[in-house]
């Protein structure tokens, strides 16, 4: 059953990132984009990461891919869809594209007699990784979860200033 | 009253540019400044004469402040005073008073009135300086500066060409004097690194000089001397420097700055006595000055020429004085014969002021018309003939004295000669200008006798010409003003037969002059015809002129050869040539610079620009092209890692 | 060998999305491709965390820093996106090349 999910779930992720990637229509790649990350938080579901997946669901999918979808209707124009989708550096970027798989492949290879030893069990069932992963982010990683606070509120901020309407000269104006 | 005399030299100096520039307002156009300072400085030094006389100042005195110094050297300004100072700053003074006096008439409504009398108390300031000097840079200073002054005194009426050439002539001249005096001052210097005279005379006295180092200085000393003093073979400027107006000739050419070279002589004995041999050849070169000088006087009918020959003859006197008995016998003349010549130039200027020409043979008969002047200037003549008991005597006869002493006989036949031709020409002249009936009727018409402004001058001359030498000779009196220096006698022959032997001379010629002229026992006209040519000789001065102008020929031709050796060697083939090797050089440097080095700069200019437009089409600008790149590098790290 | 084909499946996630950045000429498709690839990254820790520390939860901990950073990432992108295409009135990467050497 398990595999049987994953492989449906893997077939969506990888046929909608592809869509993402190269349809023209940039509003088909935001709505694709929103499908394949909903796909890949029940993958974390299918790991038992309950926590990761409620977090994918409500940032990923609510809020990132509705954001990318804001913004090509913001910026899109019906007149550019119709256009090629890729530039002519395309062949490179498939080539480096499958140079970074076949090394990533390469290594997850390599190291399949190493996971074979240490394959896990079905994990517990129904134990939540919620009291886990509290524990970390407030003990080991309290200066990180700070560190990324932080980060956050500047992205809000730089978000906010680059958002805002300027004059010609680009320099910020109070409201 | 010694402290103060420094002022001597001071007052006239300021003088000069308040008469220059400000002569204009001053009462009589600046001549009352010029007199009442002269007649300021003149009771100063006569005040410090007659104290002198009476031994009540404490001489020498010295004061100085330092004027510069370098390395170790310090050189100071200052005055020295001792007898001869003070002796020659009464003749100066006295002189120059007189003279600015006498100006007044003679140079009355002169153009150049003002001038005139600014330059006058800029020679007498200079004049002054030069005998207060206690070192001799100074004295060297204030002797170029009398010797400017000259120039532009002789120059006065540079309208006139002859006098702009004169002035001319006795500048080049006694610079050609100058450059031995400056090559002396300047082995002094290098010797002694010192100018201060009291020091060179402790060295000379503690024997620092040696006989042939002494020589050579002090012949080098005695060469300015002889451009100053008109000695033979450079007196050719003095009989020209007459074109100067008379009260100068008298003041400049005849009582003072001419007596320059014998003060500078008198001052620097103590090298002079060193070395013998120094002194004979002064001696030599008096006693000849003064006889070819007497020679070439009974000839001129110019009568400032006569006068100025005649002064080159006394002058020549005092320097084998100097040389065959001391500064106390050379100076005693120099100051006796300031007095007589002065008076007998005044006195002639104040003829020519009256009959408006220089030529004797156009004179006559004046004594009736200028009595004042016939008697003061007979008085001039009688004192430089040597008659007793008048200045000249005593001095010229001290001085036959020492050449007859001193054993050099040829100095001593010279001098005596030269007493009887003296007295000869003088008497010429006098009787010429004076006593024989007029040559110019119109003249003589006209001629009057001059104002009083120059007859008091003319007076007080003849009076210090008369007693002078009475006054002061003897040992003590003038030994007290400057100690007799030459001992040793060789001879002793007695004053008496000295004095009647030149008394006896000067009878002779005056005798002989009186004769010629007044009552022409022979026909003079007959005795030009038959000596016409050694007159003609002695009228060109013996041709010293002549030897000058071929001297400056041959220097000409000579500079021209070097010019042209200069130009067509030096310049054309060593300078040009050197030139043309070295352009021919540069050629072959420059093309081996444009063709290699620039090359191979271009070549790696470009190379760099090559690699960096190869490198520089990397950076596309384009954003995603930089992500492939880390892409790539990326994989290849993780393939190294993997595979490697 | 499911956890074999996880880290499979992230790689070739990761791998169309680097694809998708240097290739696409629309500047939120780039944007989007980058996404993808976070997410390549995520599971793959996910993934790992599960093989190599069963017990704790660290690589979980860290996919959702890695979350927090990419929610940043396209928050603060699609902003200057939205400034560049006030500027240059396009989306397209191409045009932006200022900084062209």
């Amino acid at each position: 059953m398990m595999q049987v999910l994953f492989y449906f779930f893997a077939a969506i992720i990888l046929v909608s990132a592809l869509g993402v990637v190269l349809l023209k229509n940039v509003v088909h790649s935001a709505l694709l984009l929103g499908l394949c990350l909903a796909m890949v938080a029940g993958l974390y579901g299918l790991l038992s990461a309950d926590f990761l997946f409620a977090a994918q669901v409500l940032i990923y999918v609510g809020a990132i891919a509705l954001l990318f979808l804001f913004v090509v209707l913001l910026c899109g124009r019906r007149a550019e869809f119709s256009e090629k989708p890729l530039n002519q550096a395309a062949p490179a970027g498939l080539l480096a594209a499958l140079t970074a798989l076949a090394l990533l492949a390469g290594v997850i290879v390599q190291s399949k007699a190493a996971l074979r030893l240490i394959m896990p069990g079905p994990s517990q069932a129904g134990a939540s990784t919620i009291v886990s992963i509290g524990n970390a982010i407030l003990g080991p990683f309290a200066v990180g979860m700070e560190i990324v606070g932080f980060i956050l509120l500047t992205a809000l901020v730089g978000a906010v200033l680059l958002t805002k309407r300027s004059d010609k000269t680009g320099d910020v104006k109070e409201e | 009253m010694l402290e103060y005399s420094p002022l001597i030299f001071f007052l006239p100096l300021l003088a000069f540019p308040v008469i220059l520039f400000l002569g204009r307002n001053l009462p009589a156009k600046g001549a009352s400044l010029g007199i009442g300072v002269m007649g300021l400085c003149f009771f100063w030094s006569a005040a410090l004469f007659f104290n002198a006389l009476a031994g009540s100042l404490a001489l020498p005195y010295d004061r100085s402040i330092s004027w510069f110094e370098f390395g170790m050297y310090d050189v100071s300004l200052g005055v020295h005073l001792d007898g001869m100072t003070i002796v020659m700053l009464f003749v100066v003074t006295l002189v120059s008073l007189l003279v600015q006096i006498y100006s007044l008439g003679y140079m009355h409504g002169d153009p150049r009135f003002k001038r005139y009398y600014a330059f006058l108390s800029l020679f007498t300031a200079s004049m002054l300086g030069l005998v207060l000097a206690d070192n001799l840079l100074v004295l060297f200073a204030c002797w170029e500066m009398v010797g400017l002054c000259s120039y532009f005194l002789i120059g006065f009426w540079f309208e006139k060409p002859e006098a702009a050439q004169a002035g001319r002539k006795a500048f080049i001249t006694t610079k050609l004097g100058d450059l031995g005096f400056y090559a002396g001052l300047l082995m002094i210097f290098a010797v002694a690194g010192t100018f201060s005279l009291s020091s060179l005379e402790d060295m000379a006295r503690s024997g620092f000089f040696s006989k042939d180092l002494a020589l050579a200085v002090s012949l080098l000393l005695f060469c300015g001397a002889i451009g100053k003093s008109a000695q033979v073979p450079l007196f050719v400027w003095l009989p020209d420097a007459m074109e100067g107006p008379t009260p100068v000739s008298a003041l400049i050419h005849a009582a003072t700055m001419v007596a320059a070279g014998v003060f500078l002589v008198a001052r620097t004995f103590f090298l002079f006595e060193i070395n013998p041999l120094s002194l004979q050849i002064v001696a030599i070169f008096g006693a000849v000055t003064a006889f070819l000088a007497a020679l070439m006087g009974t000839v001129p009918e110019d009568i400032k020429r006569v006068l100025a020959f005649s002064t080159i003859s006394q002058l020549g006197y005092m320097m084998a004085g100097l040389a065959c008995g001391g500064p106390q016998v050379g100076m005693f003349h120099l100051t006796t014969h300031a007095a007589f010549k002065a008076l007998l130039f005044l006195g002639a200027g104040s003829i020519i002021h009256a009959v408006h020409t220089n030529d004797i043979w156009k004179m006559g008969a004046l004594s009736v018309r200028m009595p004042v002047t016939f008697v003061t200037f007979a008085v001039g003549v009688l004192a430089l003939s040597g008659i007793f008991p008048l200045s000249g005597f005593y001095s010229k006869d001290e001085i036959l004295h020492a050449a007859a002493s001193s054993g050099n006989w040829p100095v001593a036949a010279l001098l005596f000669i030269t007493a009887g031709l003296t007295a000869y020409y003088m008497t010429r002249v006098l009787v010429l200008v004076f006593l024989v009936g007029a040559h110019d009727r119109d003249r003589y018409a006209h001629a009057h006798e001059s104002p009083p402004v120059i007859t008091v001058p003319l007076v007080i001359l003849a009076v210090l010409a008369a007693g002078l030498g009475f006054f002061l000779h003897g040992e003590e009196r003038w030994g007290l003003l400057i100690p007799a220096r030459l001992e040793a006698e060789l001879y002793h022959i007695p004053t008496i037969f000295v004095a009647a032997a030149s008394t006896g001379l000067a009878l002779f010629g005056i005798f002989t002059a009186w004769g010629i002229y007044r009552s022409r026992w022979i026909d003079y006209e007959l005795l030009y015809d038959k000596l016409r040519s050694p007159w003609l000789f002695l009228y060109r001065r013996m041709g010293f002129d002549h030897f000058w102008l071929f001297m400056v020929d041959a220097g000409y031709r000579l500079s021209a050869a070097c010019g042209w050796f200069d130009y067509h060697v030096v310049d054309q083939v060593f300078v040009d040539g050197w030139g043309f090797m070295t352009t021919a050089l540069a050629r072959v440097g420059g093309w081996f610079d444009n063709v290699v080095i620039d090359n191979l700069v271009d070549f790696w200019g470009l190379l760099t620009s090559r690699l960096g437009n190869l490198v520089r089409s990397t950076v596309s600008g384009f954003v995603q092209s930089y992500l492939l790149y880390v892409i790539l590098g990326i994989s290849a790290i993780l393939a190294a890692r993997l595979y490697f | 060998m499911e956890p074999l084909h996880y880290l499979l499946l992230s790689a070739a996630l990761f791998a169309i999305g680097v694809f998708g950045a240097v290739s696409r000429r629309n500047i939120i498709s780039v944007l989007m491709a980058i996404e993808l690839m976070f997410n390549g990254a995520n599971l793959n820790l996910v993934m790992a965390d599960k093989l190599l520390h069963p017990a704790g939860s660290l690589g979980q901990v860290m996919a959702l820093f890695s979350i927090t950073i990419a929610a940043c990432e396209a928050v603060v992108g699609l902003a200057l996106v939205l400034a560049i295409y006030r500027k240059y009135d396009t989306v397209f990467v191409e045009k932006f090349n200022l900084l062209k050497g």
